[in-house]
């Protein structure tokens, strides 16, 4: 069983009140779940044998998603939909595969290539036309510098307006006011959804800032390329 | 609610403590019962998971077709502050429903430093802390767990205490609960509810202002002593097989099954090892069975089989051989927690452990073969010898020793005593020549806290000053190098010392500490002495007098809650002990009459040829 053969990609959707799980929490759940699906994992050799699997990104807490994506190292052949049936018995309600597919054993790695993240922000309590002035402020402003606390080390200043690829405020469902925005992972200009919305928050009028309420979900992850982006199933 | 409580947790750190919607864990649509339960455990959710207790509470109270259990832990500093800010008042994970709508509120009495934390879960929910202030509104609160059986300082709080084994008292609450003619009015409830055998009704009793270390007086109706309940056969009770599964890591973050209750050593100072007795073994088959089914239904890597000395588990050898097979191949290791000192034990924690073996801990209690016959603590120094020996040659380069100092009868030869030992220990490890690396030693040393119910109930407790004294000793005598040694915060101890022999009158410095701001005292960085001190001043609490030695012939303050041994017993295991003459576990043959077995109630042993 340790020997992987193949590998599977499951794309995870955690919401509700499990949304409040952190990545470390939803790593260990994901590979417990796994265990009392009886999945047929491999496991890596050595002292201490784990589980082989590989995450996308973190998450951060409180914050829904539609688009963790988990790579499972498989001892068996297996198909993506056994897996997903056999896991959405055994997850909590709050989190579910949404889609599962094999991909290549030794392609690269997802971490390794996603460098893009959207999310779906609902917005309350705020005027659309307020909401809309401010996006186009953000996306109009040459530099956007934020503060980033480290651990043991000076604050950093830095710019996160090369991270920011697009925004747009749209109305979804039940007519509610949403943005649209699509922000660098990871590497040099990578930006949290947190710093876009505090930016946001500060081109608003000073009551709608207060007042406002933000709920970020992410939505997808993808490879964004110099032609063309990548969805986490061609990758 | 479900809004307000989303609203606090971004603030929050380690929100999904709060949060529920566990893996085996209720689902809020479910508990639309007649009788709700909340099942709390005065700490954090992190400990909290992983009691035992609860997880077979939680599993019996939702098996019943009309009740339904949830859970509340008590919330860290954070959230508490939210809570307090926006008016929140305390909820169960499950449904988020206030503590104040419930039925029964379960709170698990584990350690006298969470008592400040069972004021603030109730003064969260805003449920009055005196059970005399409580109306028909207002949930009746059960107490239970070991410290039941000297509920005296806490008593006033509770409206009801089970003193012994939970699982079936809890269904004769709830159905003298259904009962029309019980159920409907308090006053009447309490009363009934003191005919069944394991429960206690504080407010039935009043202490005699005469006469405050006496045990309180019954009023009329109520029993003199209140017998503490026996579960005869652990196979008639339910295994929680599907534990709730929690997120945030818990300090045990294992499966675990029971393999017996009670122990018959007869360690004079160990609480426990008098109050669970007999031992009552639960059957290999079932025990198999448990191990398989929970590790389906939770994916745990570990599985410890846990008891008050697992490897006094008369099938233990057979039931780890075959467990061991199957784990390995799914990955899964196995973990033998309270480890007697011998060579036998040491051989079989290595046997099963699947993982590498790095460290093994080990409690001789005491330095000396004496002192060792004094507390009835059947270690020799041969068995130590052996035990570090296997556990060395085994691979195992790290090894933790647990002692006690302010024992009965302690002299400096004892305490210098432990210093050899450790020395031994270091000679040993040289000699079977692992020696690679070298031994990590830990040397972990406990303040002798005397326990009601035991044989040393009567025994002083160590002064600060004077633990600190013998520390020192200890510490000269260690060599300068290789030996970590830590030891409890004497002032803990000595709280927990108070409540430990403490009666009703201590109730009121409890509310008044957290009046002034202690909770989480089991918790170092959050336990404050000063705030003690100065409610114990506020209140006269004449904390010499808990600490001090009691007289043989008076009544003790827990006299009333009767436990199964007889004070006889614990006389006879007293004198005994000051003539360091041993008393042989009676589960090898020979009983030694403490009173609790009946002719429907003994020890039961599935192996009795081992
Ligand atoms: S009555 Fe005898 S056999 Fe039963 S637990 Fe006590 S000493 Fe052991």
């Amino acid at each position: 069983m340790s020997e992987a053969v193949t590998r599977v990609r499951c794309e995870v959707r955690i919401h509700g009140r499990l949304r409040w799980i952190s990545h470390l929490e939803f790593l260990r759940a994901f590979t417990r779940a796994l265990r009392r699906a009886d999945i047929p994992v491999a496991y890596s050799q050595g002292y201490n044998p784990h589980a082989r699997l590989s995450f996308a990104t973190a998450r951060s807490v409180g914050m829904a998603s539609d688009a963790e994506y988990v790579d499972v190292f498989l001892g068996q052949e297996c198909t993506g939909s056994a897996v997903k049936n056999q896991l959405n018995r055994v997850f909590p309600a709050g989190i579910a595969v949404s889609d599962c597919r094999r991909v290549s054993v030794d392609g690269p790695a997802l971490a390794a290539r996603i460098n893009a993240s959207r999310y779906h922000v609902t917005v309350e309590g705020v005027a659309r036309h307020c909401l809309c002035g401010a996006v186009d402020a953000v996306l109009d402003a040459p530099r956007l510098h934020v503060t980033r606390h480290r651990n043991n080390k000076p604050d950093r200043s830095l710019d996160i307006r090369p991270g920011i690829f697009s925004a747009a405020v749209i109305r979804g469902e039940s007519e509610q006011l949403a943005v649209l925005v699509d922000l660098a992972l990871g590497g040099e200009h990578g930006v949290r959804v947190e710093e876009f919305l505090g930016i946001l928050r500060s081109h608003l009028p000073e009551t709608e800032a207060a007042n406002g309420v933000f709920l970020p979900r992410r939505i997808a992850l993808y490879h964004r390329g110099d032609d063309r982006d990548v969805s986490p199933w061609c990758i | 609610m479900w809004n307000r409580v989303e609203e606090v947790l971004g603030d929050v750190r380690r929100p999904s403590r709060y949060v529920g919607g566990e893996v085996n864990s209720i689902d809020p649509g479910q508990v639309d019962a007649d009788v709700r339960f909340a099942l709390a455990y005065p700490d954090l959710y992190e400990v909290g998971t992983s009691h035992l207790g609860l997880s077979i509470l939680y599993a019996v109270i939702n098996a019943h077709p009309h009740a339904s259990a949830e859970r509340v832990y008590m919330p860290d500093l954070d959230m508490e502050q939210q809570m307090r800010e926006r008016a929140l008042p305390l909820f169960t994970l499950e449904s988020r429903t206030p503590l104040g709508d419930f039925d029964f509120l379960g709170i698990t009495l584990q350690y006298e430093l969470t008592y400040t934390n069972i004021i603030n879960m109730l003064d969260l929910a805003g449920i009055p802390a005196w059970a005399d202030d409580r109306g028909a509104d207002d949930p009746l609160v059960i107490g239970g767990g070991p410290n039941a059986l000297n509920v005296e300082p806490v008593a006033p709080f509770f409206d009801l205490v089970v003193l012994g084994d939970g699982e079936e008292v809890v269904l004769d609450l709830l159905e003298l609960y259904r009962d029309p003619r019980t159920g409907g009015d308090r006053k009447t409830f309490l009363e009934r509810s003191s005919d069944i055998e394991g429960v206690y009704v504080p407010s039935g009793y009043t202490l005699d202002p005469e006469d405050p270390q006496a045990p309180p007086r019954p009023l009329e109706g109520f029993p003199e002593r209140v017998r503490r309940r026996i579960v005869p056969h652990l196979d008639d009770v339910p295994v929680p097989t599907r534990p709730v599964l929690p997120f945030a890591e818990a300090v045990h973050d294992r499966a675990v099954v029971e393999v017996f209750r009670g122990c018959t050593r007869g360690c004079r100072f160990c609480m426990p090892g008098m109050i669970y007795r007999p031992v009552r073994e639960r059957s290999p088959e079932r025990v198999h069975g448990c191990v398989h089914e929970i590790l389906a239904n939770t994916g745990y890597e570990e599985i410890s089989l846990v008891s008050l000395s697992s490897s006094d588990y008369s099938a233990i050898e057979s039931v780890t051989t075959a467990l061991a097979e199957s784990l390995g191949r799914q990955h899964t290791s196995m973990s033998l927690p309270s480890l007697r000192v011998d060579r036998f034990s040491v051989d079989l924690a290595n046997r099963v452990r699947a993982v590498r073996n790095t460290g093994i801990t080990l409690a001789p209690e005491a330095g000396t073969q004496r002192l060792r016959d004094v507390i009835n603590k059947g270690v020799t120094d041969e068995d130590f010898g052996d035990a570090v020996r296997a556990a060395f040659s085994a691979g195992c380069d790290q090894l933790k020793l647990y002692f006690m100092l302010g024992l009965p009868t302690e002299r400096e030869e004892d305490i210098l005593g432990i210093a050899e030992m450790v020395e031994r220990a270091r000679r040993i490890y040289v000699e079977v020549g692992v020696g690679r690396r070298p031994l990590k030693l830990n040397l972990s040393v406990a303040c002798f806290i005397p326990k009601p119910h035991t044989p040393f109930q009567w025994e002083p407790q160590l002064s600060i000053e004077a633990f600190r004294d013998r520390i020192s000793t200890l510490r000269h005598a260690l060599p300068r190098r290789g030996v970590r040694l830590s030891y409890h915060d004497p002032d803990s101890s000595r709280l927990e010392g108070i409540f430990a022999r403490g009666d009703r009158r201590l109730a009121p410095m409890i509310v008044e500490a957290h009046r002034r701001g202690a909770r989480l005292d089991g918790w170092t960085e959050h336990f404050d002495p000063g705030v003690w001190e100065e409610a114990e001043k506020a209140c006269s609490v004449d904390a010499a007098g808990y600490l001090g030695s009691r007289d043989l012939a008076s009544p003790l303050p827990w006299d009333h809650l009767d436990s199964g041994v007889s004070r006889e017993f614990l006389l006879e295991e007293r004198a005994r002990a000051l003539a360091e003459v041993r008393t042989p576990d009676c589960r090898m043959g020979s009983c030694s009459a403490c009173g609790v077995c009946d002719p429907t109630l003994g020890n039961e042993v599935v192996n009795p040829d081992v």
